[in-house]
């Protein structure tokens, strides 16, 4: 560093020929999601019951919450234990919409998925401004309450018994009724909604929530308006767990209030941690994991929660920064041990610990 | 001409003066060094002037307009740009993603904007890696502009936050402790890119308790003791100024490093 001034410009045209627009971690999530797309449309073949429809189906709604619930958690590192209410108020506002009502079911899923936006920065707004456990406390509450008005506002929600007779999405008279035509639509909305995510993630808004993440400080005084934008992805998160929430309604036709209860966050948010927080593949693996698992573990009968239990600790403790972390640690691993893959210098970013897991 | 203007700042927590009608100025294009003894309320002077704390009297200018208690994300675009004692980098993120940040106050693009990818996003994007990478150049990182901020040495993170602070091109630098815990040799390091910040026309106000730095960079040097100035002026007076040197050690003996 002997003079700063005159070094000033000469690094920069072989520096940004490195740096191509297109960046090696946007290029992964575009091959990423072909590859997930191919499997959507391939697996239908080797399915046989309808049943292993349904739980895709879950998977699939799942999918979307937790992409939502990543931006905020994983990315912005806030964390929410109330994202089942807004889940709740997605379903229930569209099965009250469109059965009491009669609206149109998708006009039913947008109304409700504003009604959420309005009502997300209405509770974010005080909330976010408290941090880590008070955080976690503040939207555990909200989640309660939510959960006492489902169940005590009988005459609108059909109280704890449930809302039944809620009318399933239709385009063009084909109407996403059966397990195979809902197959389509969930899958196809959930990877529909991972290109606006993965394109916040790799935005100078993305990199600003990652720095509140990081240091709330440092990204103040480096311009980033924190509170507003603490706001935003929490009401953009809710707006996805408010459009999975329709889309369950629709599907299953009958909502109940111990579907949204602060159990489901809990299940929310074990899914992006278990999957791998602040990495949208992550939240794959995670609702595939957390949806599938306990169907398959129904063979050991009333053991099942035991053993479930005994894999999500093992998991925490063997991978604790999630699957896909883990996953890209170990393929970069097996890169190196052939000989191939990074030299000397490498890049400690693409290391077993994962640092930049992040599609 | 003066760039940054206190007015009779006070601050009091409780029944504490943190700060007792303290004023100053700091010059365009110059070096304003700020001392005082550990209490002497250069911190709170600090969070006043950059939005964290709000005076109880007194004002805050800057480029002629009236910053007190604005909030500190707008002060960036205004030309007023900070590091912190603790560095506050973001340990999760590549060095190059740490200066982008950096630029955010300049960003025009929202949350809607980024996730539909519109065409200027990737205009912004892409100007924002240049003048990360220049930033970088010139701090002498850009060789590690793909490593993770958080696995770096100290004294690289030092030089990492000034590239922050320093990539918007502001008009002035707050440097909070720039050298506390770096070695000689990395002191000597920084005090010459302080210098050369001054060189590009930055205007910068160096809180710093190294006495041989603030002497050798300083144009002016400010001492703050229990809140008030006692005393402002050329590095060479102020070290002479009898009050100073009671106030850092209680009279006596002679004050001083030798720079």
């Amino acid at each position: 560093m002997t003079a700063p001034g005159t070094a000033k410009t000469k690094g920069v045209a072989p520096a940004s020929g490195r740096h191509p627009l297109l960046t090696p971690p946007a290029r992964r999530f575009a091959r990423g999601w072909l590859a997930l797309a191919v499997a959507v449309a391939l697996l239908p073949l080797a399915l046989r019951s309808g049943y292993q429809f349904t739980v895709l189906n879950v998977v699939a709604v799942n999918l979307i919450v937790v992409t939502g619930l990543n931006l905020l958690m994983g990315y912005a590192g806030q964390i929410s234990y109330g994202h089942a209410a807004f889940f709740g108020m997605g379903a229930y506002g569209s099965a009250i919409l469109s059965a009491t009502h009669g609206v149109d079911p998708w006009l039913a899923m947008g109304v409700s998925a504003c009604g959420v936006a309005v009502a997300a920065a209405v509770v974010g707004v005080p909330t976010l401004r408290l941090k880590g456990n008070y955080l976690v406390m503040a939207t555990l509450g909200f989640n309660l309450i939510v959960d006492v008005i489902l169940v005590q506002w009988s005459e609108v929600t059909g109280g704890s018994s449930g809302f039944v007779g809620v009318p399933p999405l239709s385009v063009a008279g084909m109407s996403f009724d059966t397990d195979r035509s809902f197959y389509w639509l969930a899958w196809g909305v959930a990877l529909l909604l991972l290109i606006p995510a993965r394109n916040l993630v790799h935005s100078p808004v993305g990199r600003a929530l990652r720095a509140i993440h990081d240091s709330e400080p440092g990204a103040e005084a480096c311009g980033v308006p924190t509170a507003s934008y603490k706001v935003q992805v929490f009401v953009l998160s809710a707006v996805f767990a408010s459009l999975a929430g329709s889309l369950h309604a629709h599907y299953l036709g009958i909502v109940a209030p111990k579907t949204f209860d602060i159990f489901k966050s809990v299940e929310f948010v074990t899914m992006c941690l278990i999957g791998g927080m602040g990495s949208l593949w992550g939240g794959l693996a995670g609702a595939l994991l957390l949806t599938v698992l306990p169907q398959m573990l129904g063979v050991f009968e009333e053991h099942h929660d035991l053993i479930f239990g005994a894999i999500l600790l093992v998991m925490l403790i063997f991978m604790p920064r999630g699957v896909s972390p883990w996953l890209r640690g170990m393929a970069g691993r097996m890169r190196r041990g052939a000989g191939v893959g990074l030299g000397g210098g490498g890049a400690p970013g693409n290391g077993p610990e994962g640092r930049e897991a992040r599609p | 001409m003066s760039l940054l203007a206190v007015r009779d700042l006070s601050v009091a927590f409780g029944g504490i003066r943190a700060l007792d009608a303290a004023s100053f100025t700091a010059r365009a294009g110059a070096i304003t060094a700020l001392i005082g003894p550990n209490g002497a309320g250069k911190t709170t002077l600090v969070n006043c002037v950059t939005g964290m704390v709000r005076p109880d009297s007194g004002n805050v200018t800057f480029d002629g307009r009236d910053i007190t208690g604005m909030a500190a994300h707008r002060l960036p675009r205004l030309g007023l740009a900070r590091t912190f004692q603790h560095l506050r980098v973001f340990g999760s993120m590549s060095l190059l993603e740490n200066v982008m940040v950096g630029l955010h106050g300049h960003v025009r693009t929202g949350m809607l904007s980024s996730m539909l990818r519109l065409p200027g996003v990737r205009r912004t994007e892409r100007a924002m890696r240049d003048a990360a990478l220049q930033a970088l150049d010139f701090t002498g990182l850009s060789g590690r502009a793909d490593e993770p901020a958080g696995l770096l040495p100290y004294g690289d993170q030092k030089r990492l936050v000034l590239a922050r602070a320093l990539v918007g091109d502001p008009r002035m630098i707050l440097l909070d402790e720039p050298v506390a815990g770096l070695n000689p040799a990395e002191t000597h390091e920084m005090g010459g890119l302080i210098l050369a910040l001054r060189a590009r026309g930055v205007a910068v106000l160096l809180i710093e308790h190294d006495m041989s730095l603030v002497m050798r960079v300083s144009d002016a040097v400010v001492v703050l003791c229990s809140g008030a100035k006692i005393a402002e002026g050329a590095p060479g007076e102020v070290k002479r100024n009898p009050e100073v040197v009671n106030a850092y050690l209680g009279g006596g003996e002679e004050f001083g490093l030798h720079a």
